[in-house]
């Protein structure tokens, strides 16, 4: 089992686990966008819920299991999002864009949207000084887990997570801006 | 930064944010005390409190749903789908990514098409699905096999194609310098493919010189065969994508229609081979335009005449590069070819994909070509136009065939005072019904998941011939006879009578008895009857076609051997094999000389009379023809295989009861192998052959393989017979006995007193099944040491048996046997000796 593996160690259980949490991400992408399926299942807590059924052999499943799983799982989804963020945009740059006739329908909800890529590095600025906190923005903004949640897979209370991700934004926002500036 | 520190800041700030607005610069003040440093830090995030408010509450996933769902690159070198192994990316087509892959299991390359999200992905699995079977059935030369597909991890449909390594169609005539007539001779064999998919009742909607490639072999193969269907939008029920689509769809090939959106038939093929062989023997397009955006290409393709050919030579050979192009060769004929080909309404187009290529011949051995007149065909063509339907376009291929076989009826009809042309009208509707027959039963052999399509048009054809009864009742007797027999050949015996019925009376009333028509649809009737098990009236339907034919071919035919294997077979079937031996052999000889030794149904003629012979007590006649069956059945065409299946049943059975177990069990094997190739896994014929292990096994002695035989056959017959129907008995009662021989006789008990009790309640008294089922119950309590209830039932079995079968035969002799064992186990020697 993938996830036994990688809690004993196993370097590759995470590998393994990166193109199936990937072909899930991709297949709600579709399913999203074809809006065949109601707009909740845009929540990546479902996305990683149902990875999480499918990819755990419920019988053996601990709740450490699960913990670690969301942590992964968010982690590489962090890594999905953010390659492909980059790859996109190389090849806007790169003037390779091509716009499909069905784009008019894929007007999604980008309501605070940011530069993936750079608040990527700004994250990876904030984790040298507060590691912990930004776990909390790795599980809730990439894994999409919600507060309790969270405060599961890190054993600690939903105030202390909801106060780690308010100042995380804070710090996050502030970086970005400068960076933009 | 100290994480002490760190942590101060962070701790700070929350608490600043915890506190209201109002405390809020009192609290920094507390809070940071002297430290000036950290109060410019605090103040420094809390100046970004309304920007953060939104900032990143939506999960990083919803921004980047486009994206991902957009990511090009479906599959990766070295990935695993199936049994493909993905080596390379080869190109992306306006549906989707081609890539070249391994088959690891058969170490063959092979081309990966995966379809691109968002046309309908959903529909297009449910369509491929559909269509798989018909498309991976098409095997010519001149076509890239579809050997299957799948839907990938992520849910992308894809299909694995025979890999063509060459150039594509134009590049390789450019290149090669390929003469006028090496042109027309490869065009030719694309037409040959194509004709030969359109009898399949495959469109292939998307013929370009890019999906034609040529092999090092000079040979060429056309691609996606059938793929463009499975993405159109007319029948993927997504209306609004058809713009995407027409664009998506090639335009430069498309025919009007085609760009109209509207029915798409053979004709669109025929007029996308027309641009193509435009370019060919031009290197132009037909449509000159200055802005090639689709939209006026598309008002190009649906108004403009294209320039003639010659024309365009003319006006571009100067200093040519090849010698070919000669405007006078083009001029006249191959000009009217092409146009001929590329006209805008499809019924003036040629009829067919194998019409067009036939011209194309004739031009070449100096013929006159039809490419002018149009007669004939034109009107047939133009019948169907005007009688279109909306149904899919590949049904209406046949419909198209079934309505234009009313219509060249109807012209027979009407010319009846010109003989000939009444003869040769009458030939045409023939050839069209036997190319029908031959059609359906090679996409359905026998009652194989028989297309709901074909159904479908099926009956509506019934229906639409049976509106033809008051006007024009020949028609319609000829049309339902066709149809009855293409029901025979998908196994629907119940709509194969009910046709052929109306047929036969329709035509008896119309043109009396002695009328090809009335004699050969009450021949197909007796044969429907007899696959009916309706013996009594099949003999009397059959004995009348019989003498029908007869008198109207005394040489013979074969609607005659028809006749005569279907009163022969409902003789035999009636258990009277004396009367009808003789009927299957001249049905035999007829069949084999009218239909070919390799036709189904002279391999169907052989097993019957092995069957004939067997239940004359002839076992080793038999087993001759049985043999003769089989061997001819190994060399048969696929769709016959069925008949191999049962001559090898038969066989199996015979061999069974003269001892011969190890060859029995071969050919029984083979049998339920041949079965399951043709018919699938669940169909009645395994459980059936099943059973006959069972039965082997047991005569053989190896009783526990004989109990899962049998085993495995109760658990398929209840799907297909009643509890009273004879092959359920056979088994019930065969389980019953083989655990009685296994030492499980209280179980098999059960089963024996079933298989009694149930053919008490439907079998009339004095049939042999009784007293048999009772004596086997007999043993069984023997078995048991229940001597006195035993001897009731093997005195009463064996008299029972005895009067009906007589003394010599096996089963009475096997009773009689078991009385003697009975007495002796219960130490009664006088009343054993009796029986001795």
């Amino acid at each position: 089992m993938l996830l036994k593996n990688w809690q004993e160690g196993d370097p590759n259980a995470s590998a393994q686990l990166m193109p199936l949490v990937y072909e899930e991400l991709r297949r709600l992408a579709r399913n999203y966008l074809q809006r065949e399926r109601a707009d909740h299942t845009l929540q990546a807590t479902a996305l990683v819920h149902e990875a999480y059924l499918k990819l755990i052999d419920d019988q053996n499943v601990t709740w450490k299991d699960r913990a670690h799983f969301y942590g992964i799982a968010a982690r590489l989804m962090r890594r999905i999002l953010v390659e492909h963020a980059r790859a996109h945009n190389a090849a806007k740059r790169g003037g390779l864009e091509q716009k499909l006739t069905l784009d008019e329908a894929r007007d999604l909800p980008t309501k605070g949207a940011v530069e993936l890529v750079a608040l990527d590095s700004a994250l990876q600025d904030f984790a040298q000084s507060y590691p912990r906190k930004s776990e909390v923005v790795e599980l809730k903004f990439f894994g999409g887990l919600d507060t309790k949640e969270i405060s599961e897979v890190l054993q600690m209370s939903e105030k202390t997570v909801l106060r780690d991700w308010n100042f995380a934004k804070l710090w996050l926002c502030r970086e970005l801006s400068a960076h933009a500036a | 930064m100290q994480p002490e520190r760190a942590e101060r800041i962070a701790e700070i700030v929350g608490q600043v944010l915890e506190a209201g607005a109002t405390q809020r610069p009192h609290n920094i003040d507390d809070l940071c005390g002297d430290d000036l440093e950290l109060r410019a830090e605090v103040e420094s995030l809390l100046q970004f409190q309304d920007e953060a408010s939104d900032f990143i509450e939506a999960p990083a996933y919803h921004m980047t749903a486009e994206i991902l769902a957009d990511d090009t690159g479906a599959l990766q070198s070295g990935q695993i789908l199936g049994d493909y192994k993905i080596v390379s990316l080869l190109g992306e087509g306006g549906m989707g990514e081609v890539y070249l892959a391994d088959d690891t299991t058969l170490g063959r390359k092979v081309a990966i098409k995966v379809l691109k999200f968002g046309l309908g992905t959903a529909n297009i699995i449910r369509h491929f699905h559909e269509e798989q079977r018909i498309l991976a059935g098409l095997t010519h030369p001149n076509i890239a096999r579809l050997y299957g597909g799948a839907v990938t991890p992520e849910g992308l449909p894809y299909f694995a194609m025979e890999y063509v390594e060459g150039p594509r169609l134009d590049v390789y005539c450019r290149d090669e310098q390929v003469s006028m007539e090496g042109r027309l001779a490869l065009f030719r064999k694309i037409c040959g493919a194509v004709s030969y998919a359109h009898q399949r009742l495959v469109i292939h909607r998307d013929i370009k010189p890019a999906n034609i490639r040529v092999t090092s072999e000079g040979e060429p193969k056309l691609l996606d065969f059938g793929i463009a269907r499975l993405l159109d939008p007319a029948t993927s029920a997504v209306p609004e994508m058809t713009m995407t689509f027409a664009a998506v769809m090639t335009p430069d090939y498309a025919s009007p229609e085609q760009v109209r959106g509207e029915t798409i038939t053979t004709a669109s093929d025929v007029y996308s081979l027309g641009v193509v062989l435009y370019e060919l023997l031009t290197e132009q397009k037909p449509y000159k335009i200055d802005h090639r955006s689709p939209a006026t290409l598309a008002r190009a393709v649906t108004e403009q005449e294209p320039t003639r050919p010659s024309t365009v030579v003319a006006s571009t050979s100067g200093g040519s590069r090849t010698g070919w192009k000669v405007e006078s060769q083009l001029r006249g004929d191959l000009d009217n070819i092409v146009m001929k080909a590329l006209r805008k309404e499809p019924e003036r187009r040629y009829a067919s994909v194998g019409q067009f290529s036939e011209d194309i011949r004739r031009y070449l051995e100096g013929r006159p070509i039809i490419a002018r007149k149009d007669t004939v065909a034109y009107r047939t063509s133009k019948f169907v136009a005007r009688n279109r339907v909306g149904v899919a376009a590949a049904v209406f291929v046949l419909l198209a065939i079934v309505i234009g076989l009313i219509a060249s009826l109807w012209e027979a009809n009407n010319a009846r005072r010109q003989r000939d042309v009444a003869q040769r009208e009458r030939l045409k509707a023939q050839q069209i019904s036997t190319f029908l027959q031959d059609m359906l039963g090679a996409a359905a052999p026998e009652a194989k998941g028989v297309d709901t399509k074909v159904v479908d048009v099926l009956s509506e054809a019934s229906r639409r011939a049976r509106n033809e009864a008051v006007t024009q009742p020949e028609v319609m007797a000829d049309v339902l006879m066709t149809l009855g027999r293409t029901y025979i050949s998908i196994g629907l015996f119940n709509a194969a009578v009910a046709d052929l019925q109306v047929a036969r009376s329709a035509s008896l009333k119309a043109s009396g008895e002695l009328n090809t028509t009335t004699a050969t649809s009450t021949a197909w009737l007796g044969l429907a009857l007899v696959f009916q098990s309706k013996l009594a009236e099949a003999e009397i339907v059959s004995r009348k076609a019989v003498e029908l034919e007869r008198k109207l071919h005394p040489g013979g035919n074969e609607d005659l051997g028809v006749a005569l294997y279907s009163l022969g077979l409902a003789l035999v079937g009636k258990n009277d094999p004396k009367a009808g031996e003789p009927f299957l052999r001249e049905a035999s000889g007829l069949i084999k000389q009218f239909m070919g030794e390799k036709h189904g149904y002279y391999l169907a003629t052989l097993s019957s009379l092995g069957s004939a012979r067997e239940a004359l007590g002839d076992r080793d006649g038999a087993e001759v023809f049985y043999r003769r069956s089989i061997e001819m059945g190994r060399m048969a065409a696929p769709k016959y295989r069925i008949y191999l299946a049962q001559a090898t049943l038969y066989l199996g059975d015979l061999l069974t009861s003269k001892g011969s177990y190890a060859e029995a069990e071969s050919v029984l094997r083979e049998s339920e192998a041949v079965y399951r190739e043709v018919l699938g896994d669940s169909n009645s014929n395994l459980p059936v052959v099943q059973a006959r292990l069972g039965k082997m096994y047991r005569v053989k002695g190896d009783y526990s393989r004989s109990e899962i035989e049998y085993r495995k056959a109760l658990e398929m017959l209840p799907k297909y017979f009643l509890p009273e129907h004879v092959v359920m008995l056979g088994a019930i009662g065969g389980l019953g006995v083989t655990l009685t021989r296994e030492g499980k006789a209280t179980e098999g008990e059960r089963y024996l007193r079933e298989a009694l009790e149930i053919r008490k309640k439907n079998l009339p008294p004095g049939d042999f099944w009784i007293p048999f089922t009772e004596s086997t119950l007999g043993e069984c309590l023997l078995a048991q040491k229940r001597y006195a209830e035993a001897e009731t039932l093997l005195i009463s079995g064996y008299t029972g048996m005895k009067s009906v079968a007589g003394d010599k035969d096996a089963r009475v002799g096997e009773g009689r046997q078991f009385l003697v064992k009975l007495y002796e186990a219960w130490g009664k020697p006088k009343e054993a000796d009796q029986y001795r």
